[in-house]
């Protein structure tokens, strides 16, 4: 029978290419998952960046979540800013940190920035909380600093403020170290 | 040119919504056909129950037997 075979054969056909469909569907989501894993890293760096900076004595805040430091790293590179090294970065965001912490009515601008920025940039699917929105308005104006600094001035300045914490953390280790002795005797 | 895997996947998904159509096609035509069969022994006028109790002895016994009568 003619039509039997034919039946058979479409069927046989069908069963492969359920298969290659299958295998392929897996092998996406493998490689969206290696992308996924990539894109987090990325951002976790170009978040430690900003949190070894002066951040904290800005916002009055001691610690951020997993899901925060995944928003602020998405933060940063919705502001373009993963094209700058880490030193020329530090260094332009505590500039613009030192400058909210002295001027109040600039903090207060910058609050309100971050407000508007949120709600006009609809790439920003999650609802931010408002030291988020802060942060937002901080890497805002970091973009407008680094276009019209000398980046080489900035990196210096950046390498000095990352050599200064270095010595200050191995300090606080050799104190800690010292006082553990001093407990001991 | 290589194609991507998403793009390799819409292929795949296109052919195998094609083979089902086809394969829906002959589903038809053999049904068609079985009816057609159906009629001509006067099976069609057969109680349903009975008819496919009928087929499940076709079944188990085989096609091959019929094959050479």
């Amino acid at each position: 029978m003619k039509n039997v075979d034919s039946l058979i054969k479409l069927e046989n056909n069908k069963s492969k290419v359920d298969l290659k469909i299958e295998r392929l569907k897996s092998k996406i989501s493998l490689e969206k998952s290696r992308l996924r894993k990539k894109s987090d890293n990325q951002k976790k760096k170009h978040a430690r960046i900003l949190l070894s900076s002066k951040l904290f004595e800005l916002v009055g805040k001691n610690s951020f979540s997993i899901y925060e430091i995944f928003t602020i790293g998405g933060l940063i590179v919705l502001n373009g800013l993963p094209k700058y090294d880490s030193a020329t970065l530090v260094a332009s965001y505590n500039k613009i940190i030192e400058e909210a912490i002295k001027d109040k009515d600039y903090k207060i601008r910058l609050v309100e920035l971050g407000k508007s920025k949120y709600i006009e940039d609809r790439k920003i699917q999650k609802d931010i909380e408002p030291v988020l929105q802060l942060i937002h308005a901080v890497l805002f104006e970091t973009t407008l600093l680094l276009d019209k600094s000398d980046l080489g001035k900035l990196k210096e300045q950046g390498n000095k403020y990352f050599i200064a914490r270095r010595n200050i953390q191995v300090q606080k280790k050799i104190d800690k170290a010292l006082q553990n002795i001093y407990k001991g005797k | 040119m290589a194609i991507t895997p998403s793009e390799q996947l819409i292929k795949l998904e296109e052919q195998q919504k094609s083979l089902q159509v086809k394969i829906a096609k002959v589903k038809d035509k053999q049904l068609q056909k079985i009816g057609k069969l159906a009629d001509k022994h006067a099976l069609a006028t057969w109680d349903e129950k009975v008819l496919d109790k009928a087929f499940s002895f076709i079944k188990e016994s085989g096609q091959e037997q019929f094959k050479n009568n």
